[in-house]
């Protein structure tokens, strides 16, 4: 965006001082001098000592470890450090491109504030002080009168600690509302809480498998930890692993995933749950499945009877019942014989793994599909073993006591047997102001009204909010709404934490030093919380004692020493000589003492648990019945109490399909809007971001040398039958509006599918972002009735040519 | 070398094996680890009291880096395509075994290299004394049990009884569940032998048959009793244990009185401890003390001696120690090795005027020392053997020692010189 600067403010910014500058339109994205305006920055050659330091990257959850190399104070080389067990030096794009976020033109580079409305913001630069001042007053104000539940934080679904730390702030504030965005695996992490009882999502062992069964999982582009993903991807296929592990993708996109994979099902979007179904009646019929996981191990598999003597339908009868081959066939698109060799190499190749978490296919928003695909890991014995579904430990401490007075604005709504994922009710809670109006809203670098499907819902959910704060490094379009922007340090400025991505199963605390110091004038947001914490005094200070983040995690590092278990990264061998010592209950550290633990992890990156213990099934199951469920009795409690879920399910009251695994009723296109879209994530904007760097944006489309711009992908008989040729400028139009793409024909979209990729199509903030279109513009994002989840692949289009 | 240097294990390094010491210590002790490593070839092979030479932890990056791991595994670390070296062979192995073992097998391991163009690694001798340290250290280890074995066991031998898992069994003992944070079974069996004389008489007034544990009974009963438990208690381990310490506790507990080790001094009532027949695992050697215990006990009682508490760490120095003699092999039979030097004819080579060298340069060598010659001289012998219908001879249990003792005995009479 360029700077509109008008006379007065040229002026005061010739006497040196930009404090009355006026700006129409969005947050600034960049701050500068005279001389920024009127000539390019001479290239900037770095010179001084070379040295090597260790970071975190965090352009996505996975938080792989660095080796950044600076000449002087300027870092010019980033890789990943092979002693990170995740990554083990591997790096993805958009790690590498991390150094172009650092060094960005238009970060955001001094607090402002706006001192206009909403609708026409007037944006002044001020201090760290009198922004820090402005929201001490608030809430110390707010906590005074009885008000602290009605501050809110706004956070992404994040393991690490930094979340901890704004959960334990608002915790000690007096405040329950820790609210966070969807993470893109909430449909499986419901499946995973009915069926096994646990809060936190499983790790896929997918390096010891034997036979992987994706459904419509971007295994290959950004899924979990995308570089972790890619080594087991490798391995699968190492001659000298004396193994060979077969990778199926059922998806109905040609995905760059599916292109890689051993074998490819190009099913009908929205049938996953029906294959899944499909495969557990091969598994059922030729008896290939573990019998003795089953009954030792699984609730639900066959018909019961509860206490009051009524029968309840197993999953057994209901797969046998429903979903024949021939039924599955025709449902999927998929050949009879496709399908029983592929349920017969599930069962033979084991251990075998089938996951189903997904942004990109009908399966997002559909606990019941996640149920499906879960299930055919409990039908072969696949969960808690060496190559199948593990169950990472939880590690999280409790926030303290007592717990807030009043609770999370987010958990009163009760229309879900499991809440916290139904945005569209959180938005509507705050916009409604019930059942109480949020006073302030701090948002820790997320841009909801970008990324979130109830984009809408919340930006009329921010206008009931008198005071929104952001924390973000550069602009974006839920900044341009807050009142307060608070420039973020990147990753590689502050004191930076990163645990496990999801999906590894072993316990992981990373920590890096600062690499840099921070540019411009921007700061950590957990020092922020920490200063803020100390500036309230008594027990909100009493609880969070820390100077800053860096003494916060040596808290932790302190509490992990106490633990006495675990090893600091270290080589390979190392690494196996550690996991060897621990599973035969020997431990050996490297350190002596909880300095030389806290020195140690800084030089190696980190600390983690290198052994996973198999057969505790407390741990593994705690679903009522402490087994797997089939048939899912928090399901059927909350059915019981809550009659209107089943008309939600399209089920009758009583029916046991309510508590089971089933292929949801899908709905159709029309003749007005003939096409379904469906949104894909594409490894550089994983996590709806990246779009802003260049390096990424190059990338972004490359199997189809698309870049720049929002392609929509189009089978080459749908884009004939509509006279659309590749190339061509076209507008997609759902019944919410229409954005403008390019046309790009792929032989490996559906006929009848059309895809654009997210993360493109900012309206605000850095000019490389401010590309393509935004698909979540025209995603009709409608709650599944289990959890509230939104439904991104349920929207319906049509195309031509602009 | 520091101890973060030369990296802790359960047995060896004896001079850094117990972290929390001063450093200043350590690093005596290490500077005496070093000077009895590199005293001579000669020295290595004497017993060199309980110190195990080499580095494990460098040893497994050995075994790595020379490819060793594209074929073998140790439990389950490493390739497919050949034996589990931790698990395989199943019998407890000394520095001698493990040679003897790597001799036999060295042929079909470069047959195998050669077919897949993969060169015959060499070796230096530290690595090689690293390597040994390193595949001994990691066979003694226990790997985690099979917990429907332990189910059964655990009502095969009435341990239901007197003590609850959970909800089911006995209150006279306590809750095993309160145990399931301790992961290593050496820590089970140091708790059983300090009850044990109590439990032994509960049992006799109840009828119930001492049990006894072997193979992986402890292991299997431990992964059962974990499988009931929360698995959400706090995880303690063993720190690694000390050899030193260990021979002071075999002394200060009294076993001394009736135990010898590998011939040493002691008493000679009971099983001499450094025995090659005793089990493989700490584990399971722990376990066996146990399942000796009423003999023991009543021994003791006998000889009006108080049976003996140990802490958990004294329990690990102990087999720490006891592990630790048993790397040496007994010193062997000369006369054997005499006969072995004729049937194996090492003779046709090996002689004044045999091509081979004179091997009583050798004749003080440790096992990794010789192990070092074997691979990096071995494969030019087998074609040499090849050549003149030689079989490669093979070794079984003793014969290594039996060899080096004749060698050492009788050096064979220099050549002067002319064609073989």
């Amino acid at each position: 965006m360029k700077l509109p600067v008008t006379r007065r403010g040229f002026l005061q910014l010739g006497a040196g001082s930009i404090a009355g500058l006026a700006l129409a339109g969005g947050v600034p994205s960049a701050l500068g001098g005279l001389d920024d305006l009127l000539a390019p920055p001479p290239p900037h050659v770095p010179g001084g000592p070379e040295q090597w330091k260790t970071g975190i990257c965090s352009l996505c959850p996975a938080a792989c470890g660095l080796r950044v190399r600076l000449i002087g104070d300027r870092a010019v080389h980033i890789q990943g450090n092979s002693l990170h067990p995740v990554n083990q030096g591997g790096l993805c794009p958009k790690g590498i491109a991390g150094l172009q976020a650092l060094y960005h033109p238009d970060r955001l580079r001094r607090p402002v504030r706006n001192i206009g409305t909403r609708e026409k913001p007037e944006w002044k630069a001020i201090s760290w002080d009198e922004a820090m001042a402005l929201m001490t007053a608030r809430l110390r104000d707010l906590r005074s009168s009885g008000r602290a539940h009605t501050v809110a934080v706004l956070d992404r679904r994040r393991r690490d600690l930094r979340g901890r730390l704004f959960r334990e702030f608002l915790h000690a504030y007096g405040s329950a509302n820790y609210l966070r965005l969807s993470s893109g695996s909430d449909a499986l992490q419901t499946a995973v809480f009915l069926q096994q009882g646990i809060s936190q999502l499983p790790a896929y062992d997918l390096e010891n498998s034997r036979y992987v069964l994706s459904f419509g999982v971007d295994l290959l582009e950004g899924w979990s930890s995308p570089v972790s993903i890619m080594r087991a991807f490798g391995r699968w296929r190492d001659p000298d692993s004396g193994r060979s592990t077969k990778f199926v993708q059922a998806e109905s996109r040609l995905s760059p995933t599916a292109a890689h994979a051993d074998e490819w099902l190009a099913l009908r979007p929205g049938t996953e749950a029906t294959l899944a179904l499909g495969i557990a009646y091969v598994l059922i019929t030729e008896r290939l499945f573990d019998a003795d996981f089953i009954r030792d191990h699984t609730f639900g598999f066959e018909d019961w009877k509860d206490a009051g003597g009524n029968t309840h339908m197993g999953f057994r009868t209901l797969v046998l019942g429903e979903y024949g081959l021939n039924r599955v066939a025709e449902t999927t698109g998929l050949a009879p014989e496709v399908i029983l060799r592929v349920a017969r190499e599930f069962a033979r190749h084991r251990p075998a793994i089938a996951i189903g978490d997904v942004q990109n296919s009908r399966l997002a928003g559909d606990p019941y599909g996640a149920m499906a695909v879960h299930s055919l890991n409990a039908l072969v014995g696949s969960i808690d073993v060496s190559g199948g579904v593990l169950v990472p430990p939880d590690v999280e401490p409790g926030v303290g006591k007592p717990a807030p007075s009043r609770p999370a604005i987010d958990s009163t709504a009760a229309a879900h047997p499991l809440s916290g994922y139904d945005l569209s009710a959180l938005a509507a809670s705050i916009a409604s102001r019930q059942p109480y109006g949020l006073e302030m809203l701090i948002l820790h670098e997320v841009d909801p009204l970008f990324t979130e499907p109830a984009r809408d819902a919340f930006k009329r959910a921010f206008q009931a909010v008198p005071f929104i704060v952001s924390f973000s490094t550069f602009a974006n379009e839920s900044s341009a709404a807050a009142d307060l922007v608070l420039p973020a340090a990147t990753g590689l400025e502050r004191w930076q934490h990163g645990s496990a991505p999801d999906s590894f199963a072993y316990r992981v605390e990373a920590v890096a030093a600062p690499v840099v110091k921070p540019r411009y004038d921007s700061r950590d947001p957990a020092d922020a919380v920490l200063a803020l914490a100390a500036a309230l005094g008594g027990e909100v200070a009493a609880a969070l004692p820390h100077a800053d983040f860096q003494q916060y995690l040596r808290r932790e590092a302190d509490r992990i020493f106490s633990a006495e278990t675990g090893a600091v990264f270290a080589p390979a061998v190392e690494q196996a000589w550690d996991r060897l010592l621990q599973a035969s209950g020997w431990w050996a550290p490297t350190f002596s003492t909880a300095d030389e633990l806290w020195a140690q992890m800084q030089e190696k990156g980190g600390w983690w648990e290198p052994t996973y213990y198999y057969g505790e099934w407390q741990r593994v199951c705690r679903t009522p019945s402490g087994r797997f469920e089939f048939y899912s009795q928090a399901l059927r409690d909350w059915a019981s109490s809550h009659p209107a879920f089943a008309s939600a399910n399209g089920l009758a009251p009583g029916d046991d399909a309510l508590c089971l695994p089933h292929q949801r009723k899908l709905p159709e296109a029309s003749a007005d809007y003939p096409l379904l879209l469906m949104p894909v994530e594409v490894l550089p904007f994983v996590g709806a971001e990246g779009a802003h760097l260049p390096y990424l944006e190059q990338i972004a489309g490359e199997h189809l040398y698309a870049h720049w711009e929002s392609w929509l992908e189009i089978n080459p008989q749908t884009a004939a039958r509509l006279g659309i040729a590749d190339g061509d400028k076209i507008w997609v139009e759902s019944r919410r509006g229409r954005v403008p793409a390019t046309a790009r024909l792929y032989g490996g979209a559906r006929p009848g599918v059309v895809h654009l990729p997210l993360g493109l199509g900012q309206s605000q903030g850095p000019d490389w972002a401010r590309r393509g279109a935004n698909p979540l513009a025209l995603v009709e994002a409608v709650p599944e009735p289990v959890a509230g989840i939104a439904r991104t692949g349920d929207t319906f289009v049509r195309i031509y040519r602009s | 070398m520091t101890a973060v240097e030369q990296g802790p294990d359960a047995m060896t390094v004896t001079a850094n094996a117990r972290f929390g010491l001063p450093g200043r210590g350590a690093r005596q002790r290490a500077l005496l680890l070093a000077v009895l490593f590199t005293a001579s070839a000669a020295a290595a092979q004497e017993r060199a009291g309980y110190f195990i030479p080499g580095n494990p932890k460098a040893g497994m990056s050995v075994f790595f880096a020379k490819g060793c791991a594209k074929c073998h595994s140790v439990l389950g670390e490493g390739g497919r395509s050949a034996p589990d070296l931790a698990r395989a062979p199943g019998d407890h192995m000394s520095a001698d075994d493990l040679l003897a073992t790597m001799w036999n097998h060295a042929p079909t391991m470069w047959e195998r290299m050669s077919a897949t163009k993969v060169a015959s690694p060499r070796f230096s001798e530290t690595e090689m004394q690293d390597l040994f340290a390193f595949l001994y250290s990691v066979r003694s280890l226990d790997v985690p049990g099979d917990a429907e074995r332990g189910h059964r066991l655990i009502l095969e031998k009435r341990c239901l009884t007197c003590h609850a898992v959970g909800r089911q069994g006995g209150r006279t003992g306590p809750d095993l569940e309160r145990w399931t944070q301790y992961r290593n079974p050496v820590s089970w069996i140091q708790t059983m032998w300090n009850h044990g004389p109590a439990m032994r008489a509960t049992m006799a007034q109840r009828g119930i048959e001492w049990p006894v544990f072997e193979g992986s009974d402890v292991a299997d009963l431990i992964a059962y009793v974990r499988k009931l438990a929360p698995g959400d208690r706090k995880k303690v381990y063993l720190r690694p244990a000390n050899p030193e310490a260990g021979r002071a506790v075999f002394k200060t507990k009294g076993c001394i009185s009736c135990h010898s080790v590998g011939g040493g001094t002691g008493g000679r009532r009971a099983p001499d401890l450094g025995s090659s027949t005793l089990p493989r695992t700490l584990g399971q050697f722990a376990a066996s003390m146990w399942n000796h215990g009423p003999t023991m006990w009543g021994t003791m009682e006998q000889a009006q001696v108080r049976q003996r508490q140990f802490t958990n760490a004294e329990m690990a120095d102990l087999i720490a120690y006891l592990f630790s003699e048993r790397y040496f092999e007994l010193r062997g039979n000369a006369q054997r090795g005499a006969s072995l030097f004729q049937e194996k004819r090492c003779s046709l080579c090996h002689q004044a005027q045999g091509p081979g060298p004179d091997l009583s340069a050798w004749a003080h060598a440790s096992p990794a020392t010789l192990a070092t010659g074997l691979w990096n001289h071995g494969p030019a012998m087998l074609e040499r053997m090849h050549q003149q219908n030689i079989d490669w001879p093979f070794f079984r249990h003793g014969e290594i020692a039996d060899l080096l003792e004749f060698l050492r005995r009788n050096k064979p009479p220099k050549r002067t010189g002319g064609a073989p």
